[in-house]
């Protein structure tokens, strides 16, 4: 009988904050149709957000995503290359890195990143009486930190995900012009025209 | 003319009831102080009449308007016109000094004069002696400036009730008469007050009326008007509020 009241407290808790997350998205959306109306004290909010999830981890997503493009081409090379397939090696780079790889790892690496320092930061604003203040004030504080966050990231998330595949392709050029390093420098204009014809 | 009012107010928290049936007024140009035992309640009420705390019965009313259910428009008018300080000196720890002042202006007068309050902030940051930290973020302050520095963002604001929770913790010596004297300037401007505070000087620089709280209820109030009203308040301060039934 236990079990049956605990697993049925634990279903109604799980059911409730599922709930409750449900109207928190309900809210926060709503409140993104309203933004403009805070733009005044939102938008700084906004900017320092796509300033601290895009622009300071510009170097971590440099530093893998030209890890994986030059990887992939290296590894694809000689691989594809015993074969007489080495052509192939832009489908993968493209299917893999532009197609799929690119948009996870950039979300990974801004969750990692962001999620943890945003949680952080809400986290200390409440027990520093900071979301009291804002609600003082008349601000409500879905629209000034959590839809401002959303939208920053979602930016960021967004230019990230394009910065990487130009590096990761950047990266691939890299690699492959250790080998004929004259003949690649000629040739980057067209591999990049042609990695970016197949992403289509 | 009473300006809020606060009808059969209950707030509860887990299984305590902080706030049983708390009904009063508030009088333009009269100041009212709220004193109590710890735990009475006194800082909860003064959060469900900022309506940061919502209460479980009872209405808060500010002129005919319900702080807690009124339209977005209504509600941010009246936020305009009430301010809250909190104890510790609540400041944002994202933002820099200068932008924690400007950011209830910036939401409630879009269009304001930027050199106009800035001339208004420093003549302010003069009178406390606070040098140097508009470009300095929270954190890099001191405790007694942060407090300082609420005041100053609170009467920029210019506002129609100043709710203080403690205004005289945390300071020292120095700061707690800079800051009665402050509270006296507003005073003389037109600004009400309500107050929680213990304090004595804090009474007799601004306060017209002392409620007394005890375990959520209010049990007494004294007026300005009442016979040796200052002598029967310094009594509660030392008996009722200490413990200590004699005068020291």
């Amino acid at each position: 009988m236990n079990i049956f009241i605990s697993s049925g407290i634990s279903i109604r808790k799980k059911a409730e904050d599922l709930f409750e997350f449900l109207l928190f998205s309900v809210k926060t959306f709503r409140k993104i149709l309203t933004f403009s109306r805070q733009r005044q004290i939102g938008f700084t909010v906004l900017l320092r957000q796509i300033m601290f999830t895009g622009y300071e981890a510009l170097p971590l997503i440099s530093f893998i995503a030209l890890s994986i493009g030059g990887l992939i081409i290296l590894q694809g090379n000689n691989i594809l290359g015993g074969f007489g397939q080495s052509r192939l090696v832009y489908v993968i780079l493209v299917t893999v890195v532009i197609r799929e790889l690119s948009s996870i790892f950039t979300a990974l690496i801004v969750i990692a990143r962001s999620g943890t320092a945003i949680s952080t930061e809400l986290g200390n604003m409440v027990v520093n009486n900071e979301i009291d203040l804002l609600v003082s004030f008349g601000i409500s504080p879905i629209s000034y930190l959590v839809v401002s966050r959303l939208v920053g990231v979602v930016v960021a998330l967004f230019t990230l995900t394009i910065y990487f595949n130009l590096v990761a392709l950047f990266g691939g050029w890299l690699f492959t012009s250790f080998f004929p390093p004259s003949v690649l420098i000629i040739l980057l204009p067209s591999y990049f025209l042609k990695c970016l014809l197949l992403m289509f | 003319m009473i300006f809020l009012k606060v009808s059969n107010v209950f707030w509860k928290s887990e299984r305590v009831e902080v706030l049983q049936d708390i009904s009063f007024t508030l009088e333009e140009g009269r100041s009212t102080i709220i004193a109590g035992t710890y735990e009475s309640g006194k800082s909860v009420l003064l959060k469900v009449i900022g309506g940061i705390s919502p209460p479980d019965k009872g209405t808060v009313f500010y002129y005919d308007k319900d702080i807690y259910d009124s339209s977005d428009e209504v509600i941010k008018g009246i936020r305009k016109e009430i301010v809250f300080l909190f104890h510790d000196g609540a400041l944002l720890s994202n933002l820099i000094i200068e932008e924690n002042l400007l950011l209830p202006i910036k939401y409630h007068f879009p269009n304001f004069i930027y050199d106009e309050i800035m001339n208004e902030i420093n003549e302010y940051l003069d009178y406390f002696g606070i040098k140097n930290v508009l470009e300095k973020r929270p954190a890099e302050v001191s405790e007694i400036s942060k407090k300082l520095l609420t005041f100053i963002r609170a009467a920029i604001m210019h506002p129609r009730l100043m709710l203080i929770d403690e205004p005289l913790f945390n300071l020292d010596f120095m700061s707690q008469k800079k800051v009665i004297v402050f509270l006296e300037n507003l005073k003389k401007k037109g600004i009400n007050f309500l107050i929680v505070s213990n304090s004595f000087d804090v009474l007799k620089a601004v306060g017209d009326r002392l409620i007394i709280m005890q375990d959520g209820k209010i049990v007494n109030v004294l007026n300005k008007e009442d016979e040796n009203f200052l002598e029967k308040a310094r009594k509660f301060e030392l008996s009722d509020l200490t413990g200590v039934e004699d005068e020291i």
